[in-house]
């Protein structure tokens, strides 16, 4: 029937579980599984991993997040927390602090259940399907930067300053994050130099 | 400020809290507190407390309900809990089990 979603404004502490697509602009604390495809958007505040069949982020993420079959991580998004799906996608002004794992479909079996049972898997698993694509994912990265760090759409307007602004936002929004603040914006840098260095 | 919506297959449990209309076609256990409207949908099951400003069930609710405006319990809808309003309209067909108090 209708499609669920969580506005701004509303707040939910504790554990959702969903059959059907979610599509979350509010604040969530706790504990997000879903069957379909959940759309964490701009504004939203999300502290608590989340399992899903497909994940698109645009906003602020503190957890794990695992795509069954893909995840998208938008300009704008904030995310500190591992990063697990077969297929990842994170667009440039994407936050992420973490790791991150394109793992094989197939490492995905006990999806739904709870994070004890979930984290193991790929990590005492690396099986060649996950290396291929990590390999695939390098790759990806190398051919990234020119879209990637397209410099004059990015910075053409306030360059930096104005890049670092949401980041000090979302600090602002997400509470007890007083660490990623300082931390991602150094991050970038050091991103942004080894792509020049690559791109060169 | 577009409403949160509950829709079937979803299950929250937990505290929800809102400033705006919310809408429970799915399920809910916890508690539910909002400034605005709680609109409780014919395949709803709602298993909390609810606080609100108006509350409209045509689902199943378990808990009490207190609103500041209005409760309107309607037709098919089901209800087994206390209820504290000013105003509270029980509609044909509906089923209510609880006490009611309109001293507000």
């Amino acid at each position: 029937m209708s499609d669920s979603t969580i506005s701004a404004g509303c707040s939910i502490v504790g554990k959702i579980t969903a059959e059907t697509d979610l599509t979350v602009d509010g604040h969530v604390d706790g504990q997000l599984n879903a069957s379909g495809a959940v759309v964490i958007g701009s504004g939203a505040t999300v502290k608590s991993d989340i399992t899903a069949e497909r994940i698109e982020v645009a906003g602020a993420v503190k957890g794990d997040l695992r795509g069954r079959d893909a995840l998208l991580l938008e300009d704008g998004a904030r995310v500190v927390g591992d990063v697990t799906a077969p297929t990842i996608g994170i667009r440039p002004g994407a936050l992420v602090r973490g790791r991150v794992e394109t793992d094989a479909p197939s490492a995905t079996p006990p999806a739904r259940s709870t994070t004890a049972a979930r984290r193991p898997a790929p990590r005492e698993e690396p099986k060649p399907a996950a290396k291929k694509a990590a390999t695939k994912k390098k790759a990806a990265r190398r051919k990234a930067p020119s879209p990637v760090m397209p410099k004059a759409g990015r910075t053409g307007k306030k360059s930096t300053t104005k890049k670092r602004a949401p980041s000090k936002r979302a600090t602002k929004k997400t509470t007890r994050k007083k660490a990623p603040a300082p931390v991602v914006p150094a991050l970038k840098k050091r991103t942004k130099k080894a792509s020049k260095r690559r791109s060169r | 400020m577009a409403a949160t919506v509950i829709g079937q297959g979803i299950t929250i449990e937990g505290e929800v809290t809102s400033e705006d209309e919310v809408v429970v076609s799915g399920v809910l256990r916890g508690t539910l507190n909002v400034e605005g409207p709680v609109t409780v949908e014919s395949d709803g099951v709602v298993e909390a407390d609810i606080g609100a400003h108006t509350v409209a069930i045509g689902g199943a609710v378990t808990g009490n309900v207190t609103a500041s405006e209005r409760v309107d319990l309607l037709a098919g809808g089901r209800l087994v809990g206390d209820v504290k309003a000013a105003r509270l309209t029980i509609a044909d067909g509906a089923s209510f089990k609880g006490n009611v108090d309109m001293d507000v």
